[in-house]
């Protein structure tokens, strides 16, 4: 039997939205969704990359799975019970991909699962201006700043970041991803006000049992 | 050894099998600069792929590949870049931009993509200035107005709902506390519409109120509201009186 990630992984590469929705929508009973996030979606698309290292796909076949991978995401959350009124927290969570960063998918489960987790959530896609991101935060006041960052010419710009969210009054927690954040040692950056986040798992032990039983959301 | 003496119309460079660029063509100065190494010419994200295929092993490759960004806040190019080997040292490189229209219909997707995201944060923004509006109404739907020492009057207003009531509780119950009150009148005059588990939360909280030793009266039940009422479960203890101005004239006149 062909795994699950590489079936999801021809529904997107062929453009099958409706065979994607279909498929996952069988899943979704089977599964729960952090397991679909991080077991099946991320290796589908890894396995996209995979076949274009491999010279069997385009660019652009990478493009259109992409997309529909957005939608689907699209999709799902969209079915996800919302959490609202009384039942939401009070966090608040902003997450973006830094300057130039044009991968977001990642982020876009981040979102999602910080949205089932009853968060306030305010995802503002990949590519965000330096200054735009001062602002947005200035004004919105996150709890938690969520910075996504793939390739490790961003390194600079993320620092740059970090910099300016440590020294804000409200002490946000500042938590970086991607896969940067995978493949690259960035403990150098790491501290009490940040934390690398390694994958959706990761995440997930984080709202569970807070940072290394140390701090959770806003202590 | 370099030497841009190659008039090739294309971007061309001859690397040997370590990737140092051996000679390239002016079309390639233009294109990418004066590398050292082929390496230094692609994008971080294409290198294992450039590795893999561009290997003596493999006589002939041709692969898409993306160049490193000539400068901030520039794109990735996408090209095609052909590789033959003379022998096990050396090769031939050639690099061929790809169509423009590849880079038009991302640009576009991208754009379109941004654009659905900035209507989706609107939407949100309306959508959480909406919720306070709500929650600030809801909790402004029953004033806790003292009449006299001992004696406070609740107007209730509008529907009542389950997340209306659960809205006003807390301060209810906590001003019943703070001030000296014996007896809270409940005026159902401007309330509409009620709902179950609306009515289940409010009793809930009368009797609350009711332990905490403050008696309760509810006033002005409309028809309409009775049939829902009865159907309840209302503690005894709570009593009903017809209007305002019967429950003003017993309670604070006499």
């Amino acid at each position: 039997m062909t795994p699950h990630h590489k079936t999801l992984a021809r529904f997107f590469l062929e453009g099958d939205e409706k065979g994607a929705i279909e498929y996952i929508e069988n899943l979704i009973s089977e599964y729960p969704r952090l397991y679909l996030y991080e077991d099946i979606i991320t290796p589908a698309m890894y396995y996209v990359g995979e076949l274009w290292e491999n010279n069997k796909i385009s660019v652009a076949d990478e493009h259109l799975a992409t997309a529909i991978c957005d939608f689907v995401l699209s999709r799902i959350e969209a079915q996800t019970k919302k959490i609202s009124g009384e039942h939401q927290t009070t966090f608040k969570a902003m997450l973006f991909g830094v300057e130039e960063e044009q991968h977001y998918i990642g982020l876009k489960m981040v979102a999602a699962t910080f949205k089932e987790h009853g968060w306030r959530v305010r995802y503002l896609g990949p590519n965000l201006g330096l200054q735009h991101s001062y602002s947005q935060v200035h004004s919105y006041k996150p709890h938690v700043i969520g910075l996504s960052a793939s390739l490790s010419y961003r390194l600079p710009t993320l620092k740059k970041l970090v910099e300016h969210f440590r020294t804000l009054e409200w002490n946000p927690l500042i938590m970086i991803g991607g896969r940067m954040a995978k493949k690259f040692e960035l403990e150098e950056l790491e501290s009490d006000q940040v934390m690398i986040v390694k994958d959706l798992n990761h995440l997930n032990q984080w709202f569970n049992e807070g940072r290394e039983g140390a701090i959770n959301e806003t202590s | 050894m370099k030497q841009a003496d190659r008039t090739f119309p294309l971007p061309f460079f001859t690397i040997n099998k370590n990737f140092t660029i051996l000679t390239f063509s002016q079309e390639a100065e233009k294109l990418c600069g004066t590398p050292a190494s082929l390496l230094e010419v692609f994008d971080q994200g294409s290198l294992e792929k450039v590795k893999k295929w561009v290997t003596p092993e493999l006589h002939k490759a041709a692969l898409e590949v993306h160049l490193k960004p000539v400068a901030e806040g520039v794109e990735p190019l996408t090209v095609d870049l052909y590789v033959t080997w003379d022998n096990d040292l050396y090769a031939q490189a050639l690099i061929i931009p790809k169509d423009d229209k590849l880079t038009k219909v991302t640009k576009t997707l991208n754009q379109l993509r941004g654009r659905l995201n900035d209507t989706n944060f609107e939407l949100l923004d309306e959508k959480e200035k909406l919720e306070n509006a709500i929650s600030q109404n809801n909790r402004l739907s029953a004033p806790f107005i003292r009449l006299t020492e001992d004696t406070a009057l609740i107007p209730l207003f509008g529907d009542l709902t389950q997340v209306k009531m659960q809205a006003v509780e807390d301060n209810l119950l906590k001003s019943s506390q703070n001030d000296d009150i014996d007896r809270m009148l409940f005026d159902f005059t401007a309330v509409g519409e009620m709902n179950r588990e609306g009515i289940q939360v409010l009793t809930n909280m009368m009797t609350s109120l009711f332990y905490m030793g403050a008696e309760i009266v509810i006033i002005g039940v409309k028809p309409k509201q009775v049939k829902v009422l009865h159907e309840m479960v209302i503690p005894s203890q709570i009593r009903f009186m017809n209007s305002l101005q019967q429950a003003i004239h017993k309670y604070c006149v006499e």
